[in-house]
């Protein structure tokens, strides 16, 4: 029941990765591999604001979410002259220099939090506290599901409202043709400012989830790895509608997990598990390249 | 016959004189890579005025465009934008501090709110949105496009779109568009897609609007409705307009201007009283339908031209080289109960019930057709389905004897065909000498004077030019030469070069052209 209730848990924090990694790359057309990266941060804010100085859930996830908007101008600037193949790229610099600032801003013999050694680096953050809303705290397991469901919830419903908004409607006409919408006198790069903004906010909330959830938070969390996870996401499950990246989350944390079920040899196992979950993505691209439940292909 | 075009001079009754100026710009100079395309142009627009902007292919038409709509920098110069009620004015070149205010740049988006609209000739609506939207997103200070009134305050943000869907679906309804408002932006037809575009600049405020080509690629009732709506927007919602246009579709405008820009040598000359040939009616409608020049020049005597209805409003002409025209021999084009589906939606082969009964057409070494049909017909669907980019349903195409209905498109360039495709197909990195060696058929470039520019650098005119080098056969078998709009873009001189190269092509060959309807010929 714990397993089912833990990947519930997971579930919550990829839909919110994925609906807000699909404002970006579903609504605005803009192909990034950095969100990962804000996810991260999301979660260090939090895990620094709550082991060190003891702050609630909402006051630390607020500031993690300032931090992350202010931080999110690093993909939104360069869109303004970056596009295609190049603003890929331009992305996936600030993905690393993410993941290599979280990796080396440690000390060994400074105490953490302390600005010489702000993440702990490869070591990780240890001892996160479980969320403290307002005196409450979602101790057990199946509370913890519930809150996380709820917070999802909530950020889903933003999103949803943004999405379905004349705001959200000028997001699908900058992907569509920016300069026609240009030419109709929209100040495209303040909106993808707005979008890029809201959505690494939101993904902070995601980061801030998983490190009270597992309590550990290491930079593997910013990785490319991690980054590709979550881009595959929205792309199988479908990119410019609000369905899609639900159904990819459930689609690539189920997937992995029935294969467990699988009867590999132990010593082949993880590799096997690897080479079909492939696979599968290759064959769902290959048959269905607007995604499981999408409405648009990116270009 | 063949309508003759008959000189009359311009100008409409409409006067300018005396009203206000809308645009100034002097003294603007633009070179690409050396080559100035604008030479110390100056100009001044009037309220009210409608602009016919013409000129040679490469002359600077588009450049010019884009400069004056804020897509492009001029190097040198100055632009006032008077229509809107503050006035702005750029000079160039701009200091790099300019940059840094975040309330003065050069860009579309600041030149679009002083009243300055424009289309493109592909005309770019946002595809994935109704046509709904796409008016009702121009609208400028929509409080519900700011995100933190979307998020908190959703009933206002709802009260004001309700309000500008109803202006939108208005002006649908205006368009002849009624019951179209949830119509996807790229599931209409060409003709109704550029009515939305101009609709949609008028609503984000366009008091000057910068039309390229409106009338390209639309058949008569196409015409005829970017026409009226071009008319009524001019008469009630007083628009200055500036178009270009290619000159096949001056003698449309004629109602319309009452100036003419003639860009040549870099510099603009106004009021250039060209002749116009007369204006015909169909219906009562004031649209000319007249057969080009080209036509003639191309059928040669005619007792050799005939003429035959296809079902949808098509009509295919055919014009025989008599010496070479061999009915006996082996067809080079034979298309049997050809359907062709976009979707599921059966395009090519229907009957005029809409019945998918096949199309035939068979083409003789020495013939040249000329398949004219209104947008919607399928030209484009049956070029891809001769080509080997679209999938047939049913029926044979046979190119020089051999089917080749399912063989890709590179075995069908060897059995034979010769296609000139759209210039967007065309590689635009590539120099053109270079595009030229990849043709099959061709790689001369003697006489193209452009050969060692990119294809990106090209203007319209030439791109059209160096497809057409490409698709024609210097020699070899008889080839079925394909012909998409191949003279969209060319000025007078340029088409008359254009069929002088294709009459010139082997006589053997067979040509099928492809043009919209809104030419007759008999």
């Amino acid at each position: 029941m714990n397993y089912l209730l833990h990947l519930l848990v997971y579930f919550d924090i990829y839909v919110i990765v994925a609906l807000s990694l699909n404002l970006i790359v579903g609504y605005c057309g803009m192909l990034t591999l950095a969100h990962a990266g804000y996810y991260a941060i999301g979660g260090y804010t939090y895990a620094l604001l709550a082991l060190n100085l003891g702050w609630g859930f909402v006051p630390a996830v607020a500031v993690a979410m300032l931090v992350c908007a202010v931080l999110s101008l690093a993909v939104a600037l360069p869109s303004w002259r970056l596009r295609g193949d190049f603003f890929v790229l331009g992305t996936l610099a600030v993905q690393a220099l993410i993941f290599s600032a979280i990796y080396n801003w440690s000390s060994p013999d400074t105490p953490l939090g302390s600005w010489k050694n702000l993440t702990n680096g490869p070591f990780g953050i240890t001892g996160i506290p479980r969320p403290s809303i307002f005196g409450w705290t979602p101790a057990s397991p199946l509370s913890f599901t519930l809150f996380a469901t709820v917070v999802a919830g909530s950020c889903g419903f933003v999103l949803w409202r943004l999405q379905r908004s004349p705001w959200g409607r000028l997001l699908l006409a900058i992907r569509d043709d920016e300069l026609a919408a240009r030419g109709l006198g929209k100040n495209t790069r303040f909106i993808k400012i707005q979008a890029v903004a809201i959505a690494s906010s939101i993904v902070a909330v995601a980061g801030a989830l998983y490190a009270s959830h597992v309590r550990y938070l290491d930079p593997s969390s910013a990785s490319l790895d991690e980054g590709i996870l979550v881009l595959s996401m929205v792309i199988v499950g479908g990119l410019g509608n609000f369905k899609g990246p639900i159904v990819g989350a459930f689609v690539l944390i189920a997937l992995p997990e029935l294969l467990r079920f699988l009867s590999l040899p132990d010593t082949q196992a993880a590799n096997l598990r690897l080479l079909i979950y492939g696979l599968l993505l290759v064959l769902m691209m290959h048959f269905r390249p607007n995604g499981i439940a999408g409405a648009y292909r990116v270009q | 016959m063949t309508i003759a075009a008959q000189p009359m001079l311009e100008i409409s009754a409409r006067s300018t004189v005396g009203s206000r100026v809308v645009l100034r710009a002097q003294g603007l100079r633009k070179a690409f890579g050396g080559q100035r395309v604008l030479d110390d142009l100056d100009l001044i627009l009037h309220e009210g005025e409608v602009v016919l902007l013409r000129g040679e292919n490469g002359s600077g038409k588009t450049t010019l465009l884009n400069i004056l709509t804020g897509n492009l920098e001029p190097d040198t110069g100055t632009i006032e934008y008077l229509a809107d009620s503050t006035p702005r004015s750029y000079s160039f070149p701009r200091r790099w501090w300019q940059e840094l205010n975040p309330f003065d740049h050069f860009t579309p988006e600041f030149v679009a709110r002083e009243g300055i609209g424009r289309t493109w000739q592909d005309v770019r609506l946002f595809g994935s949105q109704s046509l709904r939207d796409n008016i009702a997103v121009a609208k400028p200070g929509h409080s519900g496009e700011n995100p933190l009134v979307a998020l908190l305050a959703p009933a206002r943000a709802n009260s004001r779109e309700g309000a500008f869907n109803s202006q939108a679906d208005a002006m649908l309804a205006r368009l002849g568009l009624a019951g179209r408002e949830q119509s996807s932006g790229d599931m209409v037809s060409l003709g109704q897609s550029k009515r939305v575009a101009i609709a949609r600049a008028v609503v984000a405020g366009a008091k000057i609007l910068f039309l390229d080509e409106p009338l390209a690629g639309l058949d008569r009732k196409g015409i005829t409705d970017v026409l009226t709506l071009l008319e009524s927007l001019v008469r009630e919602a007083k628009l200055t307009l500036v178009i270009v246009e290619h000159v096949f579709n001056f003698v449309h405008l004629h109602h319309l201007v009452n100036v003419h820009w003639m860009l040549e040598s870099g510099r603009l000359e106004k009021n250039h009283a060209e002749p116009i040939p007369q204006i015909d009616s169909i219906d009562g409608i004031p649209v000319t339908i007249a057969a080009p020049s080209w036509f003639s020049q191309l059928a040669g005597s005619p007792e050799h031209v005939t003429s035959e209805r296809l079902p949808r409003g098509a009509t295919l002409t055919r014009t025989r080289r008599p010496d070479h025209w061999k009915p006996e021999a082996k067809p080079v084009l034979e298309i049997k109960g050809l359907i062709v589906n976009r979707g599921a939606r059966s395009v090519i082969g229907l009957d005029e019930h809409g019945d998918p009964n096949g199309f035939d057409l068979t083409l003789h070494q020495g013939e040249i057709a000329i398949l004219q049909a209104p947008n919607g017909w399928g030209k484009s669907t049956l070029f891809d389905a001769l080509c080997g980019n679209a999938p047939i349903k049913r029926g044979t195409i046979a190119i020089n004897g051999s089917t080749v209905e399912s063989t890709p498109p590179w075995i069908r360039a060897q059995t034979g065909l010769a296609a000139s495709p759209s210039a967007a197909k065309l590689f635009p990195s590539l120099k053109v000498s270079e595009v030229s060696r990849l043709s099959p058929h061709s790689s001369s470039t003697g006489s193209i004077p452009f050969a060692s520019r990119t294809i990106s650098s090209l203007s319209g005119g030439e791109k059209q030019r160096t497809l057409l080098r490409m698709a024609l056969p210097d020699s070899g078998m008889p080839q079925l030469v394909l012909l998409d709009e191949p003279f969209a873009m060319l000025d007078d001189i340029a088409t008359r070069q254009a069929v002088e190269a294709i009459i010139g092509t082997q006589p053997h060959h067979a040509i099928l052209f492809l043009i919209p309807a809104n030419h007759s010929f008999s």
